[in-house]
């Protein structure tokens, strides 16, 4: 049975959805690239990555380009299953829904 | 919070529009393609006005000018747009690796193996079978990002260049060798690696 509780709540945020929507059809996405997508601001951006960051759904690349740091983000295995597994959920409330 | 009164159908919409979005951004422009391609016609042409003007022996030389100044004008670009890109994608690291072995297979064969004659005719197919099996190993490994079996997929460039110094009676020997570290313990490995998953 599909039901709410099984929606995983790491991703069940408008934010941390777009980001990894945006990490799945790309290998790489810098933090401004994420940040001009999604219209979130510097720190709620920061908090939503490192929340994804801490459970292993996307790794944080910092490197240096004319001497300025340069933050990319990228998509983990755990992340792609977790945004396969996530969107299964969705499709079969969907589903749900639309037999009641 | 931001996920209040979030349906399904906000979120799957929420889902389709990043991806559309981020398509558009990823979309090519073609430079690369209109650079080599007026190079390329440039360099045709040329060498068939050479041709006609019947100066055989100068007719590497719009391929010998116009080919390393692409080559640089691409290296230059690629490098000041390596560092800005905002997004990086598993298609251009494919292309570009696609073109890098094709380059190098088309330098070599173009301005070492033919005109030097090491290799040529019938006792130079295995050695350009080893070399098409190097650029499709390479690219294979890039795709899935696996460093293991791009570095033994170098092994076919090693085999084509030990063809070059030694006899073709042996070359068919050095190919079946090649095989082993290339294709096979690559393929042993990606096997027991599907098999434990």
């Amino acid at each position: 049975m599909t039901d709410f509780k099984q929606i995983d709540p790491l991703l069940h945020s408008r934010i941390r959805l777009a980001i990894m929507s945006v990490l799945l059809t790309v290998e790489e996405a810098d933090f401004n690239y994420l940040k001009e997508s999604t219209g979130a601001t510097d720190g709620n951006l920061s908090t939503h990555i490192y929340k994804l960051e801490e459970a292993d759904y996307l790794k944080i690349i910092k490197r240096f380009v004319d001497n300025k740091p340069k933050t990319m983000c990228r998509m983990t295995e755990t992340g792609r299953d977790a945004f396969g597994n996530y969107v299964k959920v969705l499709e079969n409330m969907l589903h749900l829904g639309k037999e009641d | 919070m931001d996920n209040e009164h979030f349906s399904p159908n906000e979120q799957l919409k929420v889902i389709q529009m990043m991806i559309e979005k981020t398509k558009k951004e990823t979309a090519e422009n073609g430079w690369s393609l209109i650079m080599w391609g007026w190079l390329l016609l440039a360099s045709c042409l040329s060498a068939y006005v050479i041709f006609w003007m019947k100066k055989y022996e100068w007719s590497f030389l719009p391929w010998a000018l116009l080919m390393p100044l692409g080559g640089i004008i691409q290296m230059i670009v690629e490098l000041k747009e390596k560092d800005r890109k905002k997004i990086k994608t598993y298609a251009e690291r494919a292309i570009s690796w696609v073109w890098i072995v094709c380059g190098g297979a088309m330098f070599f064969i173009g301005f070492v193996a033919v005109p030097t004659h090491i290799l040529s005719g019938w006792e130079s197919i295995t050695a350009m079978e080893c070399l098409i099996a190097g650029i499709g190993s390479v690219v294979t490994a890039k795709i899935i990002d696996w460093d293991f079996m791009f570095y033994s997929a170098l092994l076919w460039f090693v085999a084509v260049i030990l063809m070059i110094f030694i006899h073709p009676y042996y070359h068919i020997l050095i190919m079946g060798i090649t095989i082993i570290p290339a294709y096979l313990v690559p393929g042993y490995i990606l096997r027991s690696k599907y098999k434990q998953a």
